[in-house]
């Protein structure tokens, strides 16, 4: 167990509960895309029920930790939520781009509108980091030979990229009608490359630039959020009709992605 | 005239001297204070408010000029006058009375004509295409064929390629990011729209028969433009967009034209354009009506301008320029040639239809979502010349029975039996090129006269053979679509689109009514910017290339201004 602490909660409570925030967020944006295709089918269900558990477990190995059974249980939960994010990405491809007329021919369209490809992977990487806090918490110093530092930094850096994909993708469905809309590409890959630089050739100046642009990705996140709620407020009638352009328009919560892995980062940077 | 001469002394600001303002709908509900020139020489009038009326009248006012744009519709406010309602937006339309005959007789009245400030672009399916480089040579690539006036333009492909551009960027086009019948081409400013049931059928029966397909790039914005949304696939278009996502020029250019200075008149019936004794256009006498005038269409008005740009469409356009034949024009203003009214051209538009196994809801979202321009091209196996454009239609509801009554022969119960299916139908149109004929005209009615007492429009149209045979060619090839996307029931109804010609540009002023900058050959200070300059058809919307034509003639006007030739 790591001795670094921040308000009270050392470096792996700090990266199970930001799991648990993620999760549950991320699990709003599912809510509106299943919600909005109906659930037609019963497996859109899936992510709910594992995410849940994922944020319930999470939460608690938070308040409680060094508890056995929880720590099972979060394992438990942090692989179900790898296997669900998984099986999402399949169906995901399988039924929004090769079950549709055309299929391949019309891959971008597909990308652009059909179910989003790289969204349930998130589910999974947060399965991932709740298996990584709850090895922590029960002790654990290294996975698989490697340091549960450099796991976590090459975690977020991938994660990162995922999510500066998915978002240039929509941003571009967007015709980045706001300028703004550009910032996913610009300070989440300098942070992506900081944390590249840092894992190659561990130094203080990387460190130094990789805390920056992490402080820096985390207000990008926070800013998106708001941006994004702006954004559903253009759509036709805004705010009036909010269930509607919360179905519509784009994703209100899913630049907290960034904000989140920024902060699982400075937690990594900072506490361990 | 020079550049912005028009704006000094006499220039009178909106409800000065006491005068009520004039105000113009915005398009947000709200009033837009305008100027008032109804009683100054203004640098230039134009002759209608739609594709091509609005680019040109918006650019000449940015660029400085004094324009009145009169149009003898109505100035619609989006968010009031367009309804959800089929029938109630038949006031849409151009209804006003013309007579059509021929061999073929053009339905007039409907989806081929717009009357109002957007002109036929308030209910237009927003398809937003460009020409072929080859669709510019037709003459040179076709040949002469028996029949029929096959002419060269007298523009390029790429003379018109930047004027493509710059309205495709002022409309916001939403296309696909390769689009696969013009691969060298900037990108599209908006993506690719999501596709409807109707286009992914077209999708579905197109891949099964290796036709290529594509998203069809549409003036409506999938992602929010200023003050404008993206859609919501109401699916309304073709009866006035009442969120303004759909770029029609009543949200695009108007606002761009009042806001730089220009008058939009509606109500504004032009009856005939004057000219002084060396032939130069000085103005032209118009009726106004509406409850906003204050006048009712029983007096005539002068605005005098150095310089007239007629934009009436194919109809219209003739029509004015017949009835403003005077002692030293007697068949009329710019028609030495006698070409004006000649060469009418329609796109034929047959649309076929099959029902499916699984709901469509055909009306939902822009009709036109999808396309395959795979026949656009005078194909080697074939026994006609020219193509044809497949694409995705969405008729709503009261259409649709009309279609379905006019190809089955259904009527009363048996319709009210069959309509109950209409959601599990979709169909395909096609926009295929037809031939230019010196018979087929636009002339003045020798009897009938409009509420204003101008002589109407006679309309004559026939098919040349080859149209016949493009079309029954289409009607196969859309069957196939039809039934590998797994519908059935196939039947379909002879219908056309556009209208094209009457006023055709070339070089040759025997031959010709405009030159390639729209300029009448035979009045110096005359433009003409619609579809009857047209000399060849093609095979595509035409809405696109009316509004190119439009801008590269504001173009055309500064630089003949600044030469001082106006």
């Amino acid at each position: 167990m790591p001795d670094a602490r921040f308000v009270g909660l050392n470096a792996f409570q700090w990266i199970a509960m930001l799991a648990a925030l993620l999760t549950l967020l991320l699990l709003v944006d599912a809510w509106a895309g299943h919600y909005r295709r109906g659930f037609i089918h019963r497996v859109q269900y899936a992510p709910f029920l594992s995410g849940g558990l994922l944020a319930i477990f999470a939460i608690a190995a938070v308040v409680a930790p060094r508890t056995g059974w929880i720590e099972s249980a979060l394992r438990v939960a942090g692989w179900l939520a790898v296997a669900v994010g998984l099986a999402g990405f399949c169906l995901h491809h399988y039924y929004g781009i090769i079950r549709k007329p055309g299929g391949y021919k019309l891959l971008l369209n597909y990308l652009m509108y059909g179910a989003p490809p790289l969204a349930p992977l998130a589910l999974s990487a947060m399965g991932v980091f709740a298996l990584i806090a709850a090895k922590g918490l029960a002790g654990g110093v290294d996975i698989a030979g490697l340091p549960i530092r450099t796991v976590l930094l090459a975690l977020i850096v991938v994660c990162m990229f995922g999510a500066i994909l998915q978002a240039g993708l929509l941003h571009f469905r967007g015709a980045f009608n706001n300028p703004l809309m550009y910032a996913p590409l610009t300070t989440p890959v300098l942070t992506a490359l900081a944390g590249i630089w840092t894992m190659a050739s561990p130094c203080s100046a990387a460190a130094i630039a990789l805390c920056a642009l992490l402080w820096l990705t985390l207000l990008t996140g926070f800013v998106g959020i708001g941006m994004h709620l702006r954004g559903f407020d253009r759509q036709m009638a805004g705010l009036y009709v909010s269930l509607f352009n919360w179905l519509q328009g784009p994703p209100a919560a899913a630049p907290a992605v960034f904000s989140g892995l920024a902060a699982i980062g400075l937690v990594t940077m900072r506490l361990l | 005239m020079t550049q912005g001469n028009g704006m000094g002394s006499h220039t009178r600001t909106a409800g000065a001297n006491g005068e009520r303002p004039l105000l113009a709908p915005g398009i947000h509900g709200e009033a837009v204070p305008m100027r008032d020139w109804s009683r100054d020489e203004v640098d230039v009038c134009v002759v209608g408010a739609g594709a091509g009326g609005g680019v040109v009248g918006a650019k000449l006012a940015e660029a400085g000029f004094s324009v009145v744009i009169l149009d003898a519709g109505p100035h619609w406010d989006p968010l009031h006058d367009f309804v959800s309602d089929e029938t109630a937006s038949h006031k849409l339309f151009w209804t006003e009375e013309r007579v059509t005959g021929g061999k073929d007789p053009v339905e007039l009245g409907s989806n081929n004509s717009g009357q109002g400030v957007g002109g036929s672009t308030v209910h237009y399916s927003m398809i937003a295409m460009r020409l072929h480089a080859d669709d510019f040579r037709r003459r040179t690539l076709e040949g002469s064929i028996a029949g029929a006036d096959l002419q060269d333009w007298p523009l390029t492909y790429e003379d018109l390629e930047p004027y493509y551009e710059e309205v495709e960027q002022a409309l916001q086009i939403a296309g696909p990011v390769h689009y696969p019948w013009q691969k060298r081409r900037r990108r599209f400013p908006q993506r690719e729209h999501q596709l409807n049931a109707s286009a992914n059928m077209l999708v579905r029966g197109c891949a099964a028969l290796g036709i290529p397909v594509a998203a069809a790039p549409v003036a409506t914005l999938s992602a929010p433009h200023r003050d404008r949304p993206p859609c919501v696939y109401r699916g309304f278009c073709n009866y006035g967009c009442s969120t303004n996502a759909k770029s029609s020029i009543l949200v695009t250019y108007i606002p761009r034209a009042i806001r730089a200075g220009a008058e939009v008149r509606p109500n504004a019936m032009v009856a005939r354009i004057e000219h002084d004794a060396t032939g130069r256009a000085t103005g032209v006498l118009h009726f106004r009506t509406g409850p906003s005038s204050g006048h009712n269409g029983s007096e005539l008005f002068r605005q005098r301008a150095k310089a007239i740009i007629v934009a009436g469409y194919a109809i219209e356009t003739p029509r004015l320029l017949l009835n403003s034949a005077s002692p030293l024009f007697p068949n009329g203003l710019a028609n030495s040639s006698g070409m004006v009214g000649r060469y009418f051209m329609i796109h034929a538009g047959h649309q076929t239809f099959a029902k499916f196994p699984e709901r469509i809801g055909q009306y939902k979202a822009p009709p036109g979502l999808a396309i395959t321009e795979h026949f656009n091209r005078t194909m080697p196996d074939v026994d006609f010349s020219c193509g044809y454009t497949v694409e995705v239609v969405g008729p709503h509801v009261g259409d649709f029975a009309g279609r379905m009554s006019a190809a089955r022969n259904l009527w009363g119960s048996a319709l009210r039996r069959a309509m109950f299916d209409y959601n599990y139908y979709s169909g395909l149109g096609i926009v295929g090129e037809t031939l230019p004929r010196l018979d087929n005209r636009v002339k003045l009615h020798d009897t009938e006269r409009d509420r204003y007492g101008l002589p109407v429009a006679h309309v004559l149209f026939g098919h040349h053979e080859n149209d016949q045979r493009l079309i029954d060619h289409s009607i196969g090839k859309m069957t196939e679509i039809l039934r590998a996307a797994r519908g059935e029931d196939v039947w379909g109804v002879n219908r056309t689109a556009h209208l094209m010609g009457t006023c055709r540009m070339g070089s040759d002023p025997n031959a010709s009514v405009v030159d390639a900058d729209g300029r009448a050959h035979d009045v110096p200070n005359l433009f003409i910017c619609d579809g009857s300059v047209f000399p060849t058809s093609g095979a595509v919307n035409p809405s696109l290339t009316i509004q190119a034509i439009a801008a590269r003639t504001a173009d055309r006007v500064q630089a003949a201004a600044a030469r001082g030739e106006l």
